[in-house]
């Protein structure tokens, strides 16, 4: 055993190097392949919220014209309610003004 | 004309007294009052969906530019383990050399080798058809060799 070490030290020691130097490399390349997992799940949480973000941004904009819509439902009810009151009688004038202040 | 019955209660006098015309124009502009408020209190709650809108989008942005950067980080990553996995590399190579210029004693080979980015180690085989001075006829060799350029 220790004559074939002795004959063949030197391949027995670039073996050696040899093996650190291919599991330094492979331990490199695996801590980067679990940082790049690390980012690509945090990737996927933001895309999740990004996606719930957008549902919310949905739900606000198609809520504008139901507001704009409610807005010409009350200027086309006071529009109407303006034209009536040259119609009214004094008794009704009165009665609003009634309601109104007691 | 005047008429007690459209009255108003006022701070300093009990009551206004109103022509009938002026009742009919005081009820249209309190009408008028009346809808503007509820108007302004949609238009409030629009420019509060605006607001909420505008915040929700910035915070999009933010996320978008997260998710750049971090792509980004593992484009960077990336590009590392390719330069690791180039950092190492094994060929092997067969050929035919020539003792000085002799061509008729030509010798083959095989040659592994494991490449680094500057060293190369190998084993190398050689076969030689033909006797050739004192060299056997076959022999290996183990070799280091490190790129000049």
């Amino acid at each position: 055993m220790m004559n074939f070490i002795k004959k063949y030290w030197f391949l027995i020691f670039l073996l050696i190097v040899l093996i650190i130097i291919l599991f330094l490399s492979q331990k490199n390349i695996a801590e980067m392949q679990k940082k790049i997992d690390d980012k690509n799940a945090k990737i996927e949480v933001l895309e999740s919220q990004l996606v719930k973000n957008l549902k919310i941004i949905d739900s606000l904009e198609t809520l504008d014209p139901v507001i704009v819509k409610e807005i010409d439902t009350i200027r086309i009810k006071a529009d109407e309610n303006i034209k009536y009151v040259d119609t009214m009688s004094v008794s009704d004038m009165q009665d609003f003004f009634a309601k109104r202040y007691n | 004309m005047t008429c007690k019955i459209f009255s108003q209660n006022d701070t300093t006098k009990k009551y206004v007294i109103l022509t009938e015309e002026q009742a009919r124009a005081n009820i249209k502009e309190l009408l008028d009052y009346d809808a503007l408020k509820l108007i302004s209190v949609k238009q409030e709650q629009r420019i509060s969906n605006f607001q909420k809108t505008i915040l929700v989008y910035k915070d999009v942005v933010i996320k978008k530019d997260s998710i750049i950067h971090y792509k980004d980080e593992i484009i960077s990553l990336q590009e590392k383990i390719i330069n690791a996995k180039r950092f190492l590399e094994f060929h092997t190579y067969a050929g035919v050399e020539t003792f000085n210029l002799n061509l008729d004693q030509i010798s083959g080979y095989f040659r592994a080798a494991l490449e680094f980015e500057k060293i190369n180690i190998g084993a190398k085989v050689n076969f030689r058809p033909v006797d050739m001075y004192d060299m056997p006829n076959f022999y290996y060799n183990l070799n280091i060799e490190y790129k000049i350029f």
